[in-house]
């Protein structure tokens, strides 16, 4: 089954299914069970909530975001050492804006989610991240394979 | 007077300058207006997040916190760009440096004269910074424009328009990113 993640949205799948998601200055974090072969996936949008005690999405949010798409993996019996992370997205699209105004989101929501998934031990496997290009990224559940496309082409990650 | 017809009348002004801009002369038809919350606004948009969309952002750094997005379909980019340098229709495929630049151009026309003429009816000011133009997949391009500024309670006013000439018809969707307290200086509609 294919679904298609907005901006803030945790999805997990297993088997067959494809989870997919567009980018552009947001993350996309992808979890992946080597062993169970169960895939995560969460569409950040930026790095910290407003308030600490935000009960907003919290897929919405880089410091919220990571610690609930680790439990979600972990409650589908997931262990933590089976897990390898990606990390998509983090463009700079509107570029000549950002250097005016020092206030480059995309880096800092990338930065932030790098760093939160480093102090968690889970070993990052592959990114495809910064640039001014956005990206669509398709998640395999069963392989742990994701499509990156952009205007430029399609990889693998 | 209501944002609804605001809107109206800065797009026709907007349209008018594109007239003048590439000799010829384009009738207005508002197809849609809405105004949008936030981070939902995809999911009320019809619109394939895949597809590539001609972009400019133009920043208005002075008064309000918004800035306003002119937002064209990868062939409405091309068909302009070609009456832009006088090419027959159909001239140009693919995307360069040429065609953002050419698009970065008319956009930067328009929506000052939107943004002027939006400022008329307020019976203010409006700055605007030059634009920032690119080309990629709309949703992308909308949730970077949402994000970039780092608005956190946006609301975005929404409005797509199609301009027609006698051979020809264009669809360019303008929204208005800003801050919540930015918007309440915009009249209600009544």
């Amino acid at each position: 089954m294919e679904y298609y993640l907005k901006i803030g949205e945790i999805k997990l799948g297993t088997k067959d299914d494809i989870l997919r998601t567009i980018l552009g200055s947001c993350i996309g974090l992808c979890l992946w069970d080597k062993k169970k072969h169960i895939g995560g996936m969460v569409h950040i949008m930026l790095p910290t909530p407003p308030e600490k005690n935000c009960s907003e999405n919290k897929g919405k949010y880089a410091t919220t975001a990571v610690p609930t798409i680790l439990n979600a993996m972990l409650k589908k019996k997931s262990q933590k050492s089976d897990l390898v992370a990606k990390i998509f997205g983090g463009a700079s699209m509107f570029a000549k804006l950002e250097s005016k105004n020092a206030n480059n989101i995309g880096e800092r929501n990338y930065s932030i989610t790098y760093n939160l998934v480093k102090e968690l031990h889970i070993p990052i496997v592959a990114e495809d991240v910064k640039g001014t290009m956005g990206r669509s990224i398709t998640l395999n559940c069963s392989t742990g394979i994701v499509l990156v496309k952009t205007s430029k082409g399609i990889i693998e990650k | 007077m209501d944002i609804n017809n605001i809107l109206k009348s800065t797009f026709s002004e907007a349209a008018n300058s594109l007239t003048t801009l590439i000799q010829k002369p384009f009738s207005i038809q508002q197809e849609d207006f809405r105004i949008l919350e936030g981070d939902q606004f995809l999911n009320e948009l019809e619109v394939n997040p895949e597809d590539f969309y001609f972009a400019s952002i133009l920043p208005t750094p002075e008064k309000f916190n918004f800035y306003v997005f002119l937002v064209l379909p990868e062939n409405s980019g091309y068909a302009l760009f070609d009456f832009l340098m006088g090419n027959p229709t159909g001239t140009t495929t693919t995307v360069d440096e040429d065609i953002i630049s050419g698009v970065g151009e008319l956009t930067n026309i328009v929506g000052h004269t939107f943004i002027n003429k939006m400022a008329d009816s307020l019976h203010t000011n409006i700055s605007a910074t030059p634009p920032v133009t690119t080309f990629d997949m709309f949703a992308a391009i909308m949730e970077s424009a949402v994000t970039t500024e780092n608005i956190r309670d946006e609301k975005i006013l929404y409005s797509k328009s199609l301009l027609m000439s006698d051979d020809s018809a264009f669809t360019v969707q303008f929204f208005i990113v800003a801050d919540t307290s930015s918007i309440d200086f915009l009249p209600k509609d009544e």
